[in-house]
């Protein structure tokens, strides 16, 4: 409401403003020959400044000022004709008409133009803010770092992770809530919940890869109930994203079909297939690869909210943007261990794309570094000394889709 | 609330421009005052409205609000304060809305000190001036909204390109731009006059200082584009005759010798018709400058992300102003009066020469530039035309303007003493044959024609010297005589004296750079030392190092001279952490006779890191010498006599309380 | 002096200049116009030795290597042919492989490309367009982001 009292005090201010000329009844404007006249005297003036500063050549000087008073007395002896053309009579009425229907136009067509482009219903937006917002949940903050505490000192505690892992899947440190909940998986036992945690969590940290595990997870929830089928989103993103359209494009016509007809997420699917069938038959997509689906239920809302933005269609990226994409993500992960190192999946990860990039030497430094950080973590270095030696096949793939 | 209020501000903006581009031309065809009258209040609600839209969308950066597309896609809630606001500007969205402001801010200038100007004169202005904003606010609205919102808003930004985050490119836009925008209101200018079939008298004094400021703007802020490129992109290299840079090179190049021209234009109301001609060709060139680096379509070092279909939109735009004015030319060129006449021999001649030469190099750099471009669409050959072809073209075609440069302010009007002139130079022409004497003495090796070029400098620095020493009778009269002179100066003589003094400079540092750089590629491993330019230069190893929103590499390089520590020079890689791209951090060591450069490169295998190093002799005076001739100009500007006085206003009624607007 | 007169000799002049700046121009164009070519032209024995051009595509994956002191090689492909290059001094800090890349030297008798400039780029998401074109004309699916990269920013 306040911003459309200030659109239209804004409008009003406009308006006042243009109609000033209008108001005015006696506008003078300037006759050429009346400004013409005004720069010849100035001139004149100026020249006769220069000669009592006595920087001027004195016949020089008098040429000049013999050709500006020239040009003055032509001047004026030729205006005054044009002075007497404007007729008052016939302008009023038509200045006010035109001046009437600026002001009665603008306003109108502003306000259409605004609601065509412009997005009222959003405020801003301030970073400052939402730290702010995030700082008042602090009650929070403080509860993790308790279990965190906690759970670094017993690792083994299935509880604490069970607690803690869709916190950090809500505060958007995906990467910890996927370690959180994998470890839940592991001590608690796997359930469908956690499993569904774990993918989003995964996918999320990832930016929308749909990696091995991702898949895997997704198998896994289907066993454990069936009736999941919107799991089956990842499951085509994943052959999507291996370059098997035809596949991709199966699975979502199939989730279609099965889909209840209630459910969010099913036009985030149809417009996925969409994309992939116009790929198919070898059409750009165009921009429209970022299907803007509704807002996604919260909480295990899970595979829609993976389809609707943690997708960006690594397959179709350039080289360029793959690359840069990869090793901002790889970054992100190095940076992340650095100050958390206890996290073995994370290592590997990382050892992994080190490796799918090239860099063998920083793979292998990654894995003695995860050593070194797990080194009382029993199970951890048994799942290290695994990945090493998967390592040097993966590093025979050429991409890390 | 306050973004949508700028995107609100803008839309009303465009409607206002509509407005005034269609009412006060319109008035002044009718010659009725009160339409002619609309484009003062709308030139003002203009500007007023869209600054509203620019500082929201500045707000929006710095609170980092990443709702705004814009501000997500360029900004990063890292970034520090000052590289938030210069981020305004750091993308296309953000400095086409600079572009427009800037604009406005021109149009906004000729309403409100306008008041001496002629009616019909000041309306057709506006409404010309308002036309062109009125098309790039509609480019604005419709291509590449900065006001666009995203729902739900992204955690934070993507972050500034890393070797935007500098403090002499966070300025560089803006002076750019008021280059580029200023010569719009010569532009405007000359098409009302064409408009009109008449140029008044207060035509060339309202142009010329307008297209100074312009002129200024653009030296110091192509001289800043270059000083960056200079010390952060890590190839030692000043100016690459690319396209992007020959865009900015040749508005200036036009606009030197509009600057020029106008002043004949002024004292002797000659050469009316090639001036209101140059007036648009600068313009257009400034458009072109536009498009070619918000198109994409050259292939140039500079290039940043581009759009094709912004890109086609831009080339619209110019071709309708360019074909618009160019085609008014045509059909009312020859109703304009003819002006003084001048023999070959006097200031006339001499800015005339100025005028062709300027123009002509400014067509080779033209061909160079789009003769690729010309050539694949004909052909479909794809070519570049490199640095050679600039060296051959327009560096000779500069040669007798500068040896004429120090003659021309010694020149009367009308018809001059030649012989006098020259007489005048001699003390400036024997310090330049001394130069060259000792240039090629004190040099071994280098190319042959350097000395030449030191001589041409100094004769040019000299000259400029020499002319105000004849005009405060240094050495003629008493000392106290000549200072009383001096202080009495006009300013616009004294502008034109450090101007041409700087363009001096300039070429004795281009010269010096160019012929005697030396540079040396190679590997360096700790403790290795290596001699360049009578430097030697340690390397100490490589650290990794922190900053606020980057890690990097530094390393660090002991210089001493004959064994007596110099400094210690410190380039760096660095990785920024949004984006995450890599920049190279040059070390420089400036002296007055020279930079000793360092840069880092890539890590070997064995410890030891590939090393740039290169000594740039005097290459402090280009940038220097650009700073003499923006003061220059500035001085001269401030000259009382570039303002008009008010015209006595003819009133058929009372005037009372009628404010002189 | 007679109005034309003056206004001859101002024509003449402009002209003189105008044809000295011509000439020029044709002489500097012969000497120093460098074209622009892909690997696949140079697999087509298009190109004669000794001739100076541009080499532009897609730096390929595995391929860069560095040796002696500053020397580095790298091979260029448009996925059709590929070109090794060879190359000493300092690559530019937005080298990387698989991103597209413009070498500028002679090829060698032996099928080496031997760059002394190899051209930079200040944008992550910015590639040359001839690259961009010429890979698009061999059919080479780049992604739309080379084609109309300022559209990633927004993505």
């Amino acid at each position: 409401m306040l911003l459309w009292v200030c659109f239209a005090i804004l409008t009003a201010a406009v308006v006042a403003l243009l109609l000033r000329p209008l108001r005015r009844a006696d506008t003078m404007p300037v006759e050429p020959a009346a400004a013409d006249l005004a720069v010849y005297r100035d001139q004149l003036r100026e020249l006769d400044a220069e000669r009592e500063r006595g920087l001027v050549i004195e016949s020089e000087l008098e040429s000049a000022r013999a050709e500006v008073a020239r040009r003055l007395l032509k001047r004026a002896g030729d205006d005054k004709v044009v002075a007497s053309s404007r007729d008052d009579t016939t302008s009023h009425p038509r200045a006010q008409r035109i001046y009437l229907a600026v002001v009665a136009l603008l306003p109108v067509v502003a306000i259409g133009l605004y609601l065509v482009s412009g997005s009222p219903h959003l405020a801003g937006h301030p970073y400052a803010e939402r730290q702010a917002a995030e700082e008042g949940a602090s009650s929070v903050v403080a509860l993790i770092a308790k279990v965190e505490e906690r759970l670094r000192e017993h690792p083994e505690d299935g509880r604490g992770w069970d607690v803690v892992a869709p916190i950090y899947l809500r505060l958007g440190r995906f990467a910890d809530a996927a370690h959180a909940f994998a470890e839940a998986n592991r001590l608690e036992g796997e359930t469908v919940k956690r499993l569904l945690g774990f993918a989003e969590a995964t996918l999320m940290a990832e930016n929308g890869i749909v990696s091995e595990a991702v898949r895997r997870t997704a198998l896994r929830v289907l066993e454990l109930e069936p009736q999941r089928i919107e799991v089956g989103v990842w499951l085509a993103l994943a052959k999507e994203q291996d370059g098997d359209l035809a596949a991709a494009a199966a699975g979502y016509r199939e989730l279609l079909a099965k889909a209840p007809e209630k459910a969010q997420w099913r036009s985030a699917v149809a417009e996925r297939l969409d994309l992939v069938t116009k790929k198919l038959n070898g059409e750009n997509p165009g921009t429209a690869p970022k299907p803007a689906a509704p807002e996604a239920a919260a909480g295990n809302g899970g595979p829609d909210a993976a389809a609707r933005d943690a997708a960006p269609d690594v397959a179709a990226m350039s080289p360029a943007d793959r690359d840069a994409f990869i090793q901002s993500m790889v970054e992100r992960l190095a940076a992340r261990l650095k100050d958390n190192g206890k996290d073995a999946e994370g290592w590997i990860r990382l050892a992994r794309a080190y490796k799918v990039l090239g860099r063998d030497q920083d793979a292998a430094n990654a894995l003695a570094s995860a050593r070194e950080n797990l080194a009382d973590d029993k199970a951890a270095l048994d799942q290290i000394a695994k990945a090493e030696q998967s390592l040097d096949q993966i590093g025979k793939e050429q991409s890390p889709q | 609330m306050i973004i949508e209020f700028g995107h609100f501000a803008l839309i009303l903006a465009l409607l206002v421009a509509a407005a005034q581009t269609i009412i006060p031309a319109w008035g002044a065809a009718k010659r009725d005052p009160r339409l002619m009258a609309f484009g003062e209040p709308a030139a003002v609600s203009q500007v007023v409205l869209i600054l509203i839209a620019f500082l929201a969308l500045m707000y929006a950066y710095v609170v980092s609000d990443f709702s705004v597309a814009n501000v997500a896609a360029n900004s990063h809630s890292s970034k520090p304060l000052i590289y938030r606001i210069s981020g305004v500007w750091g993308n296309h969205e953000g400095s086409m809305l600079l572009w427009v402001l800037i604009l406005a801010i021109f149009g906004a200038a000729v309403a409100l000190f306008g008041n001496n100007l002629p009616a019909a004169l000041r309306a057709n202005v506006l409404s010309v001036q308002s036309s062109i904003a009125l098309a790039f606010l509609l480019f604005i609205l419709i291509t590449s909204n900065p006001f666009e919102r995203l729902d739900p808003a992204p955690l934070d930004g993507r972050g500034l390109n890393p070797i935007l985050q500098d403090p002499a490119l966070a300025f560089h836009p803006p002076f750019l731009y008021m280059g580029y925008v200023g010569f719009s209101l010569a532009f405007s200018f000359a098409v009302a006059a064409l408009i009109e079939g008449r140029t008044d008298a207060a035509w060339a004094r309202w142009v010329r200082p307008w297209t100074l400021l312009a002129w200024m703007c653009l030296t110091i802020g192509i001289a800043m584009g270059s000083w960056w490129a200079y010390y952060e992109l890590g190839w030692g290299g000043w100016w690459f005759w690319d396209p992007v840079e020959n865009a900015s090179f040749m508005p200036w190049l036009a606009g030197t010798a509009l600057l020029h021209s106008a002043l004949v234009m002024e004292k002797r109301e000659a050469l009316k018709v090639w001036t209101i001609l140059l007036a648009i060709l600068t313009f257009s060139l400034s458009l072109m400058g536009t498009f070619l680096v918000r198109s994409g379509v050259l292939s140039s070092v500079h290039a940043f992300a581009v759009d094709p279909g912004r890109g086609v939109f831009v080339l619209s735009i110019m071709l309708l102003f360019t074909g618009g004015g160019l085609a008014l030319f045509a059909y009312r060129a020859r109703d304009l009066a003819q002006g003084g006449i001048f023999s070959p021999i006097s200031r006339e001649g001499a800015l005339v020469l100025n005028n062709v030469l300027l123009t002509t190099g400014c067509v080779t750099v033209l061909v160079g530039t789009l003769y690729p471009l010309a050539l694949e669409s004909l052909t479909g050959a794809k070519i570049s035309v490199g640095a050679p072809y600039f060296n051959m073209t327009f560096v000779p075609l500069m040669f007798p303007l500068l040896l004429a440069v120090p003659l021309g302010p010694l020149l009367a009007w009308k018809r001059a003493d030649l012989a006098a002139a020259m007489q005048r130079l001699i003390a400036a022409g024997v310090l330049a044959l001394l130069v060259m004497v000792i240039a090629f003495a004190v040099t071994e090796r280098g190319p042959w024609l350097a000395p030449f070029g030191f001589a041409i400098g100094v004769w040019v620095m000299a000259g400029a010297l020499s002319e105000t020493a004849f005009r405060i009778k240094l050495g003629q009269a008493p000392l106290s005589e000549s200072w009383r002179r001096l202080t009495n100066l006009p300013r616009a003589s004294v502008g034109t004296t450090l101007a041409h003094f700087g363009v001096g400079l300039m070429v004795c540092g281009i010269v010096g750079t160019s012929a005697y750089k030396s540079e040396e590629i190679l590997l360096m491993r700790p403790g290795e030392t290596k001699a360049i330019a009578g430097y030697e230069l340690v390397f100490r190893g490589a650290a990794p190092s922190k900053g606020p929103n980057y890690t990097e590499i530094v390393g660090v390089f002991d210089v001493t001279r004959n064994g007596n520590p110099v400094t210690r020079l410190e380039p760096a890689k660095r990785i920024y952490d949004a984006p995450p791209q890599p920049t190279s951090e040059a070390g420089i060591y400036a002296s007055w006779g020279g930079d000793l450069y360092a840069v880092l490169g890539d890590q070997q295998g064995d410890g030891g890191f590939a090393v740039r190093l290169y000594f740039h002799p005097l290459v402090r005076f280009i940038w220097i010498g650009a700073l003499i001739m923006f003061f220059g100009g500035a001085i001269s500007l401030s000259d009382r006599r570039l303002r008009v006085g008010a015209p006595q206003k003819r009133s058929t009624r009372a005037p009372i309380g009628v404010p002189a607007e | 002096m007679t109005r034309k007169q003056r206004r001859g000799l101002l024509i003449g002049l402009g002209v003189g200049v105008l044809s000295i700046a011509a000439v020029l121009m044709m002489f500097a164009f012969r000497q120093s116009i460098v074209f622009f070519h892909t690997p696949s032209d140079v697999a087509e024995h298009k190109i004669a030795q000794g001739v100076r051009f541009r080499l532009g595509g897609l730096v390929k994956e595995g391929t860069v290597a560095r040796g002696e002191g500053t020397r580095v090689s790298f091979s260029v492909t448009d996925t059709i042919g590929t070109v090794p290059v060879s190359y000493e001094g300092i690559l530019p800090d937005l080298f990387r492989e698989g991103q597209g890349v413009v070498a500028e030297g002679i090829l060698g008798p032996d099928g080496n490309f031997v760059a002394d400039t190899v051209l930079a780029k200040h944008d992550e998401t910015y590639m040359p367009p001839e690259v961009a074109k010429a890979l698009k004309e061999k059919g080479v699916e780049l992604g739309k982001s080379a084609e109309h990269p300022g559209e990633t920013q927004t993505q």
